[in-house]
């Protein structure tokens, strides 16, 4: 699904102390499959991923989406693959804070119509979230409650990729797995592209990418190998 | 993306907030327009005194090189020949007159004059004193119609227009403001502050002897009126509707056009103070709602869109509460005061509507500056800072 090819990205190009995000690497990620990157802070994993989602414009380097250069492309095309084929969950949950629960996800959807409002709100049950926690307001929810309303809005219009910039990273175990679980069964039929300190919510994922010093490491098999 | 960002989501989640500026901006308009209505009962009275009686009754106060008549003579002669002499003048000048395009008649008046006061200031209408027959022509000419009382029956009595009574407090059997000795007798309605009374030229010696002209509305410069029918009359001072005009315009319009213009230039300061706040905590409030927007897919024009309708729901939201709370307060103030004072005023204010108007759309104009700014800062949401 994904090709990419000499990423690299640096910060503060103009200045004389560059900073190398992305040192200039090839990958290759399929099309389906719950695949994690891991290293330490600074990696370059987050920049990696704003890359792939086209949230950020690589220095250098390709990118290829199904085979189609996704750096390069008119805003317009850009908009429409944030909002058809890629979802985000981000580090932070980064909820409109005036909106119910309900209204966040229907937010990211192509239509607003009562179809969209029972799917979001059927999304938001499946995740966990039930009753009249739907018409709370993010600051009336947990930390859980929240990080599951975003990945509802992630998967609001059914996305081939999902991005999550460490979903669980605000979130105790068992809620982190919970999301995990989520997660996987979504990778089950698309492409989630997971990011986490923590290897142990990646017992089962596809493929583990470590990540340093904005260079990709080894590539593990994943469940547990 | 076929979803637009729906204004309501924030209208309907920030009702506080937008509140503010709603409350601001129909404040403003409220303030405005009923300061306006009120300074109108002083200019519609005044306008009404001024020019809408004018069109029908007029007044010549005679200088006395146009009557001809030799000061030296006034020392030499005995009061009652001089006042014969110049009553006679008088009747020839007012003979003369009737014959004239425009007039239907005139007579010689002894002159009295009340007082009208305004939400504002304070006029004089001229209370004009003839013998019964002429008071009768006029009354009828006026299209008074008697209210209650009587009409006048002897010298010194007088009816006023219920108008005035009102504006003054009159009761029947009172005295007139700028002389006691003239009793109002009875009540008339027409319509002007307009009232007349019973003079006996045969033995009264007239003061503030005018001419006093009815007119079929279609006379506006008395003095060229009559001038092409042969009457000169260069000197003398002429009460009719050019004068009002000129009148209204010099000590009304423009005393009131300072006022209003400070009141608008005092409310605009204070209204764009708080727009400009209120758009600066909008604006902080949401430039990372709107990078999230841009992240999961919608673009700046979309984004801009809905800032829009938001921005445009607010304004006509405050216009509309505005027009519904104008109008009652209109109404309450014409009930309880203007028409209590027996003053007039105008409901529609176009040129003040204009201008709230006016301000509407350049605040509009104005605010999309930040608006733009912001939206052109529009990154993705790994841009954001703080974002709950």
């Amino acid at each position: 699904m994904f090709s990419v090819k000499n990423i690299t990205m640096i910060y503060d190009i103009e200045k004389e102390n560059k900073m190398y995000a992305l040192g200039g690497f090839d990958l290759e990620l399929p099309d389906t499959g719950l695949i994690g990157f891991i290293g330490p802070s600074g990696s370059g994993k987050s920049t990696l991923m704003y890359c792939l989602s086209t949230l950020k414009k690589p220095t250098a380097g390709e990118i290829l989406y199904n085979g189609k250069d996704i750096i390069n492309i008119k805003n317009s095309e850009r908009e429409n693959l944030r909002r058809k084929e890629f979802g985000f969950v981000f580090q932070r949950h980064f909820l409109i804070p005036y909106m119910p629960a309900v209204d966040n996800v229907v937010i990211a959807m192509d239509e607003n119509n009562t179809k969209a409002r029972e799917r979001a709100e059927g999304l938001l049950k499946e995740l966990g979230l039930c009753g009249r926690e739907l018409g709370k307001r993010p600051s009336k929810l947990s930390g859980g409650q929240r990080q599951r309303v975003a990945i509802a809005r992630a998967m609001a219009n059914r996305p081939s990729v999902l991005f999550a910039d460490e979903p669980t990273a605000a979130l105790d175990h068992e809620n982190a797995f919970s999301v995990m679980r989520v997660l996987k069964e979504y990778s089950k039929k698309h492409l989630v592209l997971v990011i986490t300190h923590d290897i142990s919510i990646l017992k089962d994922a596809d493929q583990i990418i470590e990540m340093w010093d904005g260079m990709t490491g080894a590539v593990k098999g994943g469940k547990g190998n | 993306m076929s979803q637009k960002i729906s204004a309501f989501y924030y209208i309907k989640n920030n009702k506080r907030r937008v509140s503010v500026l709603v409350t601001s901006l129909a404040m403003f308009s409220i303030v405005t327009y009923v300061s306006m209505f009120l300074l109108s009962a002083t200019s519609e009275t005044f306008e009404d005194i001024l020019t809408e009686t004018s069109r029908h009754i007029q007044y010549i106060q005679l200088d006395g090189d146009d009557l001809e008549y030799n000061y030296s003579d006034k020392q030499a002669s005995p009061e009652d020949i001089y006042n014969e002499a110049v009553n006679k003048k008088y009747d020839e000048i007012r003979n003369s007159l009737i014959n004239s395009k425009g007039i239907e008649d005139a007579f010689v008046v002894q002159t009295e004059y009340s007082y009208v006061a305004s939400l504002v200031g304070n006029y004089y209408v001229e209370i004009p004193m003839l013998n019964k027959t002429d008071m009768e022509k006029v009354l009828k000419h006026m299209g008074a119609v008697l209210d209650s009382g009587r009409l006048p029956e002897k010298a010194g009595e007088v009816v006023l227009d219920s108008m005035l009574i009102k504006n003054y407090g009159y009761k029947l059997g009172d005295g007139l403001s700028q002389n006691n000795d003239i009793k109002i007798v009875g009540i008339i309605n027409c319509g002007f502050y307009f009232g007349c009374g019973m003079a006996d030229r045969d033995n009264v010696v007239f003061y503030n002897p005018m001419i006093c002209v009815l007119t079929d509305g279609t006379v506006r410069d008395l003095k060229n009126t009559i001038k092409k029918n042969g009457v000169f009359l260069e000197n003398s001072k002429f009460v009719d509707l050019k004068d009002g005009e000129i009148k209204l315009q010099d000590e009304i319009t423009s005393a009131i056009s300072s006022s209003t213009n400070i009141i608008f230039a005092g409310i605009i300061v204070i209204v764009a103070t708080l727009v400009v706040i209120v758009s600066i905590s909008y604006m902080r409030d949401r430039s990372s709602e709107w990078c999230l927007y841009a992240s999961i897919g919608y673009s700046r024009k979309a984004v801009y869109f809905s800032i829009v309708r938001e921005l445009l729901f607010t304004f006509v939201t405050a216009f509309l509460i505005a027009v519904v709370v104008v109008i009652l307060l209109m109404k309450i103030l014409d009930i309880l005061l203007i028409t209590e004072l027996g003053l007039q005023c105008e409901y529609f204010l176009f040129d003040t509507l204009n201008q709230i108007l006016c301000v509407y759309i350049a605040l509009f104009g104005i605010m999309q500056i930040p608006v733009r700014i912001e939206i052109f800062k529009i990154k993705t949401i790994d841009a954001a800072e703080d974002f709950m």
